[in-house]
């Protein structure tokens, strides 16, 4: 479904990616795990437009998106939900939900329908849709941002740091939505520094260390290798 | 309501018009998509010899003053894709400079504009000042009825929308399919062109125009005092800022003439410090 091949991205004259290759495949909960400025982020700004590459190629569904605008990705349905959130603070939950629909043309309908299905996901955000998302708690704000991600009506999903500074039981409950989400049909790719949390979610991981993928498999193999033991879950 | 009022009551109708044009300009791009620009001076006194240099070679007036609002249209347009790059202090400070540069350009170019000496534009012709003054005092109202219209309908449009999403968080808005530069680009031109439009009308009505008088950096800073006096980013707040800016300029600052740029400064420290969500906040902090 997504495809990445020697992807090279980076700031100004600072190269972050050295050549990226990365495979998701429809119906997959897919995750990317690696330390902190293994550049991540980096390759998912670059997944959704926000950075435009150097070189390689990112083809999703068979369309080559590297380098595209970021409406163009969003439009092919690749949905992007940001590191930290970002949502619009000062604007209530229906509101932020609604902007997600932003680039939809299929009615209103439609996606009255979806923002009924988004309650339905995370049933505390319809008791917050009338309040501005800066006033919500942490683990309703991510649960906002996956919803604003989903309202694009996205075939894979792409979440940036979805557990970071939340309390464990809200990302039990983060990891159970995306589960349904992903037996109706969704495609997620998720990136996560708690490495014992991504592999439990996911069914295949990718490793990133030092702008490359450097390790790749089902999350079953990589819980067993030896050196992913040592250097993310802690050798006992 | 003209009617029957003296001359002084009109030139202060016509300045709070010109005022709440600036205001309701700037909110576009200051209010709606929080860049904070200082451009408003530049559009003013680009709009304002756009406008004369057009009456000087023999168009109508009414054609000049729409002229000048495609100049400053076409000019805050090329101007967006340049400055909008920036942000927050950077963009302020580069919007800032455009006035000087203007400037300077008219300065020079004495032939087309009349460099410091200045530029005369030809009276229109009419049975009295009275007249006269009602006739400007009725186009600028036609100016500040065209900027409401516009505020009206970019907030109930895509386009509002978007500009508020920027405003809060533009990376998200640009992931969220908006396309940001065209927005934001979209707004600088709104927040150009009826400040061009109402520049070349107040140089019919003053009938005299000097560099130094039309692109008066205060032309950038007092919308900007009145935006946040009233609400930055509202339907009336410009509005409302405009009438109690011009109240504030008549009635206080008039017994201190000497220290009125003074007065300005603390007015700005104390709207930042005590209001910075402008009088309509008190309203809507219900909730």
């Amino acid at each position: 479904m997504l495809l990445i091949r020697n992807l090279h991205a980076g700031y100004g004259d600072v190269p972050v990616l050295w050549g990226v290759d990365l495979k998701v495949e429809h119906g997959d909960i897919a995750c990317l795990v690696g330390s902190n400025g293994a550049g991540k982020t980096t390759l998912l700004r670059a997944l959704s437009g926000l950075l435009p590459p150097n070189s390689g190629s990112i083809v999703f569904e068979g369309r080559e998106l590297a380098g595209a605008e970021p409406e163009r990705i969003l439009g092919a349905g690749i949905a992007h939900v940001p590191e930290g959130r970002r949502l619009f603070s000062a604007m209530s939950v229906r509101d932020n939900l609604l902007m997600g629909a932003y680039l939809r043309r299929d009615g209103a309908h439609a996606i009255g329908r979806d923002l009924e299905r988004m309650y339905g996901l995370f049933p505390i955000l319809r008791e917050r849709q009338a309040q501005d998302a800066g006033t919500l708690s942490g683990g309703e704000q991510q649960m906002c941002a996956v919803a604003r991600g989903l309202m694009s009506a996205p075939r894979l999903l792409v979440i940036d740091e979805l557990s970071l500074g939340l309390a464990p039981a809200v990302v039990d409950q983060l990891c159970d939505a995306l589960r349904r989400l992903n037996q109706e049909g969704l495609t997620l790719l998720v990136v996560e520094q708690d490495v014992a949390t991504a592999l439990e979610l996911a069914q295949h991981a990718f490793v990133m260390d030092t702008g490359r993928v450097t390790r790749s498999g089902s999350s079953e193999t990589l819980r067993n290798d030896p050196a992913i033991r040592e250097a993310y879950l802690g050798a006992i | 309501m003209p009617t029957g009022v003296d001359a002084y009551w009109l030139r202060l109708g016509t300045t709070m018009l010109m005022y709440g044009v600036l205001a309701m300009s700037w909110n576009f791009i200051g209010g709606m998509a929080g860049y904070p620009s200082f451009a408003s001076a530049a559009f003013f006194g680009l709009g304002a010899y756009a406008g004369a240099v057009a009456q000087k070679y023999g168009l109508p007036m009414v054609v000049a003053w729409s002229l000048a609002g495609a100049v400053a249209a076409l000019f805050a347009a090329a101007l967006g894709f340049a400055l909008l790059r920036l942000r927050g202090h950077y963009f302020a400070i580069a919007s800032l400079v455009v006035a000087e540069v203007l400037r300077e350009i008219v300065n020079s170019a004495t032939n087309l504009t009349g460099g410091g000496m200045g530029l005369n534009i030809p009276v229109p012709q009419m049975a009295s000042i009275a007249d006269q003054a009602r006739f400007f005092y009725y186009a600028m109202l036609g100016v500040a009825v065209l900027a409401f219209g516009a505020v009206l309908v970019t907030q109930r449009s895509r386009l509002g929308f978007g500009l508020r999403c920027i405003q809060q968080n533009e990376s998200a808005a640009d992931m969220l399919g908006v396309n940001t530069t065209l927005y934001k680009v979209n707004a600088f031109i709104l927040s150009g062109v009826f400040v061009g439009v109402a520049g070349a009308v107040y140089a019919s009505w003053v009938h005299y125009i000097e560099p130094p008088d039309v692109f008066d950096v205060l032309y950038s800073i007092k919308p900007i005092v009145m935006v946040l006096l009233g609400g930055a980013g509202t339907l009336f707040g410009p509005l409302i800022g405009a009438a109690l800016f011009l109240s504030l300029e008549e009635l206080v600052w008039r017994n201190y003439l000497s220290v009125h740029t003074g007065v300005l400064g603390l007015l700005i420290v104390l709207l930042v410090l005590f209001l910075p969500k402008g009088i309509l906040a008190f309203r809507l902090r219900r909730t």
